[in-house]
């Protein structure tokens, strides 16, 4: 009996063993204590992967930390930092060019129904600054029960029309307020935002005519080249 | 009623006033300074000073306004504190130098100066901080009981972006109970959030 017991040991033990000491050093040490070895053979080529695809490995870490903390079974703690790694390598690219606690925050807005292109939105609004402040603000409205895709609209139309990072993330604190006094997270986010817009300058100019469009002959200001009614001959 | 207690009241020589108040000794010397003038435009001008009462054209007068100042510097003062301190009027404002103790959940604080975290839990004998920016280790941010022997408090400095955390009460996790908690979509548990904000 003890002899079968080895056998499926060696079987089931070594090839996870092998594959945890494949993984690179500072991968291994990445992995927070507290998991089992199961889970810790399993996380060890995930953490290898992000290494090497550059990868905020530190916010792997922090995911499988939190799991350990709340008592949650390893294999549901290997699935979700599994998953949460894959959400980082398309946060990666939808935020780039992206500082390591923007990937994480991005990641875990698509872990919320955000779609990636809203971070591309984000990103081409900010192109030059941070977005932590922005993706964190979209975050949070998310977990206060604002649809993603709503919570996107609002977060994408105040960076078109300048709002500072202040009046960011004020948002999530006066909505929860809101929300206290009784009023939807939703209808306190539309009264909100309309209150910022309000203070904003106008709505960013088009964008400027093509070569082809140049060409053409240009038209006053205001008047329409289409076909309006009612206006002077 | 007013003609009467005009009447009745007898008009106090002006002059003698001179002898009570170095104030109006002061506008009358300085007026013997000047060349000569009409000794009636002088008693018209000692009487509306008496009229005017001693104390509006007492020398004190400026520290009356020196008084006023430094009343509205400590008023000012004591409105910037009171701004500006944790739990007063909007308990999440914080400013450097200043923490950020039990708000409202989405509470907002300024990045780089120390957020600060209070939890109630007297009866606790052991309380620390765990979150994202810990990687949720009960060991890295113990709490220190406060003096009122009820709260515990620890502050911490945390880069700008939203965090989650929680306490952990004698090995029991919980979530901030003085600010609305939200579900980590991943593991399905109650956390509180916090976002701060860079300087």
């Amino acid at each position: 009996m003890r002899v079968v017991a080895g056998i499926v040991a060696a079987l089931v033990g070594g090839p996870m063993a092998l594959r945890a000491q494949q993984a690179p050093p500072s991968a291994v040490a990445a992995l927070p204590p507290g998991l089992d070895s199961a889970a810790r053979a399993a996380l060890a080529p995930v953490f290898a992967r992000a290494v090497q695809q550059g990868l905020p490995v530190m916010a792997l870490r922090v995911k499988a930390a939190e799991g350990v903390l709340h008592g949650v079974p390893s294999d549901r703690i290997v699935g979700v930092v599994t998953r949460f790694a894959e959400r980082l390598v398309v946060a990666k690219a939808a935020l780039a060019p992206a500082q390591p606690d923007e990937v994480s925050d991005g990641a875990n807005a698509l872990g919320l129904g955000v779609s990636a292109s809203v971070l591309r939105d984000i990103r081409k609004r900010r192109p030059a600054t941070p977005v932590t402040i922005p993706l964190a603000v979209l975050v949070q409205l998310v977990t206060q029960g604002i649809p993603a895709s709503r919570a996107g609209d609002i977060v994408l139309r105040l960076l078109e029309r300048g709002a500072s990072t202040q009046q960011l993330a004020e948002l999530p604190k006066v909505i929860d307020r809101d929300v206290a006094s009784g009023v939807s997270a939703e209808r306190a986010l539309d009264l909100r935002a309309a209150n910022v817009l309000a203070t904003l300058g106008p709505r960013p100019l088009p964008a400027l005519p093509t070569a082809a469009a140049a060409a053409a002959p240009s038209m006053p200001v205001g008047v329409s080249n289409g076909n309006h009614s009612g206006g002077r001959p | 009623m007013g003609d009467r207690e005009m009447r009745d009241v007898p008009e106090r020589d002006p002059m003698l006033a001179l002898r009570d108040d170095p104030v109006l000794r002061t506008v009358v010397s300085s007026l013997r300074e000047m060349p000569p003038s009409d000794p009636e435009a002088v008693r018209r001008i000692v009487r509306a000073a008496v009229a005017a009462g001693p104390q509006r054209a007492s020398l004190a007068r400026p520290w009356h306004i020196a008084g006023a100042a430094v009343a509205a510097s400590v008023l000012v003062a004591a409105g910037y504190i009171v701004g500006h301190r944790p739990n007063a009027g909007e308990r999440d404002r914080v400013s450097t130098g200043w923490s950020t103790v039990a708000q409202p959940a989405s509470r907002v604080a300024h990045g780089v100066a120390a957020t600060a975290f209070r939890l109630d839990a007297p009866a606790a004998r052991a309380v620390s901080l765990v979150g994202d920016f810990n990687s949720w280790d009960p060991a890295a941010t113990p709490m220190t009981r406060d003096a009122d022997g009820r709260g515990w408090s620890v502050a911490v400095t945390m880069p700008a972006g939203r965090h989650t955390y929680a306490f952990v009460v004698d090995g029991l996790v919980i979530a901030d109970p003085d600010v609305p908690s939200v579900r980590d979509p991943d593991y399905d548990v109650a956390v509180s959030a916090l976002i701060v904000r860079e300087r």
